[in-house]
């Protein structure tokens, strides 16, 4: 099998069982056998059979309903939250590296600061002083994380600012706003959907960590963090299938990310410092 | 000297992020929810307080000063050791992060010990024999690792190898380095996954440097060839690497700590968090925040062993 052919099978794999998962949350209502909230006490704990085929949780509800359901908030949230870091990054990296001189100075000072805030700490502390709403994890998430995707559009724009055919449009006449929108954007594309997609993952991971800290998604919603902390914790002795069940999702839901972003990564041609295997 | 000067260097960067992060930790606390007048109040027991009883406590709290004003008096108690005491039960919090905090950061020395370990092993061995069942299988547990939320790998840790084989302790400290066993693994999880990739594509990368046609000219072995020749060479970005990670293993700990039930800064900001004890979240950010800066710090400092560009001048940005 060829490199390229090899590289398309990987991002054929990757790509399907991401959109796999997304079908499954996006009709998630179409698909669901039971309601994922529905609380049925005479029929605690069930284990996997007829009826129920994940059997039922600590409040009777149907762990396979509720299974199809957890992807939905967070997914939804680390799209939106990702979104909106790479816009501002994209911001603030292209008049960090366009601009150069005293505008960088300052950027990257405030980068540098931001930087040397360790993530998951400043999550807690935001959600845990903000409450947690959609508003303060999204607030959050994009704080914590606006700085890799300056920090890269930044780095890209300095080189490709540097380039002989920039100088040459700029000697053709073309506005500063021409170059960014025509050049130099198509120029650092492929780098931010790279890291989009893995930031992605990253922000799944964080979102299950938080909910599973209770700062996360909020009960009754069904979310894969939210259902691994409560009562699975507490019953996963008699009731395995409480962890497993959502556990595998995370897992696969990150893994087709991450597969998706190394897939993209290797098919873009993209040199991520020097090193491709990273 | 241009090690003095790279110390120098390194020191004076550190003064704008840790003031960044008191900053931070400050802010926290002015945004925080509710009037921390009436809240003063209420914990002393005056609950219909009148205007003047507001005027006298808002004094007394330095709430009628500037912002900056606030952020200084602030400060100049937090560098003297003052984090103030706890809304909630009234306690020295600066005592209660004394107590705890050596705790969490034995966790966390341990995990980030635990990720250099497995992460640079496997990351040579995925290097040496490239292309083999080993490097694939390595691959594959590597990217694996990066997908497993921790808190889920230490559940299952804990029902694998303290439930059913009753190798190691499900929860607490009492039993000495075997209780950090499962914490560190757990913790350290996902930093093995990036650091052997890490690894495993530095030192590939050095492999096909014209230095080791030379070495393996010479008839050195394979092992010095790769340890000594390759790893060497490549150790920079990994330093590099490894200092970012440790913010990831202290935020993490937070959420292993309440699984193992470990008494340290994590259990502890999140009962804050539940009784909304601004104080020690704030506290909590501040020490963290420093303890990054600092461990950052002394990994930057191995830069001096690791690249002798430093010591000759020049040197690592």
């Amino acid at each position: 099998m060829t490199i390229r052919k090899k590289q398309n099978l990987r991002l054929a794999l990757s790509g399907g069982l991401l959109l796999l998962i997304l079908f499954m949350t996006v009709f998630a209502p179409w698909l669901a056998p039971c309601d994922p909230t529905e609380i049925d006490m005479t029929n605690r704990l069930a284990a996997p059979g007829p009826g129920h085929l994940l059997g039922t949780d600590a409040l009777g509800r149907d762990v396979l309903s509720r299974v199809i359901y957890g992807g939905r908030a967070s997914l939804l949230l680390a799209v939106i939250a990702t979104s909106c870091s790479m816009a501002l990054g994209l911001m603030i990296g292209l008049a960090a590296g366009y601009c150069g001189g005293i505008v960088d100075g300052i950027i990257t000072a405030i980068s540098n600061i931001f930087q040397g805030l360790p993530g998951t700490i400043m999550m807690i502390a935001l959600v845990g002083i903000l409450g947690s709403n959609t508003g303060s994890i999204v607030l959050a998430l994009v704080l914590t994380s606006w700085v890799g995707f300056s920090r890269l559009v930044r780095g890209e724009v300095m080189q490709v600012k540097q380039e002989l055919y920039i100088e040459g449009t700029r000697c053709l006449g073309a506005g500063h706003w021409r170059i960014i929108l025509r050049h130099i954007l198509p120029n650092i594309r492929s780098n931010c959907i790279i890291l989009f997609t893995t930031r992605v993952g990253r922000v799944v991971l964080s979102v299950a960590g938080l909910s599973y800290l209770g700062l996360g998604i909020q009960p009754p919603t069904p979310d894969w963090g939210e259902m691994i902390s409560g009562s699975a914790r507490r019953y996963f002795r008699s009731a395995p299938h409480l962890l497993w069940a959502p556990g595998i999702c995370i897992i696969l839901l990150t893994l087709s990310i991450n597969q998706l972003g190394d897939a993209l990564r290797d098919r873009l041609d993209v040199k991520q410092d020097a090193v491709k295997e990273l | 000297m241009p090690v003095v000067k790279y110390i120098v260097k390194r020191l004076l960067v550190m003064i704008p992020v840790l003031l960044g992060i008191s900053l931070a930790a400050f802010l926290l606390g002015h945004i925080a929810p509710g009037d921390p007048v009436d809240d003063a109040l209420a914990r002393i027991g005056v609950e219909f307080p009148t205007e003047e009883d507001r005027a006298e406590m808002r004094a007394k709290l330095g709430l009628d000063q500037s912002l900056p004003n606030q952020y200084l008096s602030w400060l100049s108690r937090v560098v003297r050791g003052d984090l103030g005491n706890s809304y909630y039960n009234n306690k020295d919090i600066a005592k209660e992060f004394r107590a705890r905090f050596p705790i969490t950061l034995k966790l966390s020395l341990s995990a980030l010990f635990t990720a250099v370990l497995l992460g640079v092993g496997g990351g040579v061995l995925m290097a040496a024999f490239r292309g083999s069942w080993l490097d694939k299988l390595l691959r594959s547990i590597s990217t694996l690792l990066l997908s497993i939320p921790g808190f889920w790998l230490a559940l299952f840790l804990i029902t694998v190898f303290a439930e059913q084989l009753h190798w190691l302790p499900t929860s607490g400290l009492d039993r000495g380095a075997a209780s950090l066993v499962l914490p560190s693994l757990a913790l350290a999880a996902a930093n093995v996954g990036m650091t052997s990739r890490l690894v495993r594509g530095n030192v590939i990368a050095q492999l096909g440097e014209q230095y080791i046609l030379v070495a393996n000219a010479k008839g050195l072995p394979q092992r010095v060839v790769v340890l000594g020749h390759a790893l060497r060479n490549s150790l920079v970005p990994i330093i590099t690497m490894i200092g970012n990670y440790f913010g990831g293993i202290l935020g993490g700990s937070t959420i292993i700590e309440t699984i193992f039930a470990i008494p340290g800064m994590g259990s502890y900001v999140l009962s804050a968090i539940q009784n909304r004890d601004y104080p020690v979240i704030q506290g909590y950010v501040l020490i963290t925040g420093a303890t990054f800066v600092l461990i950052n710090l002394a990994i930057d400092l191995l830069y001096i062993a690791a690249d002798p560009k430093i010591r000759v001048g020049g040197g690592a940005q």
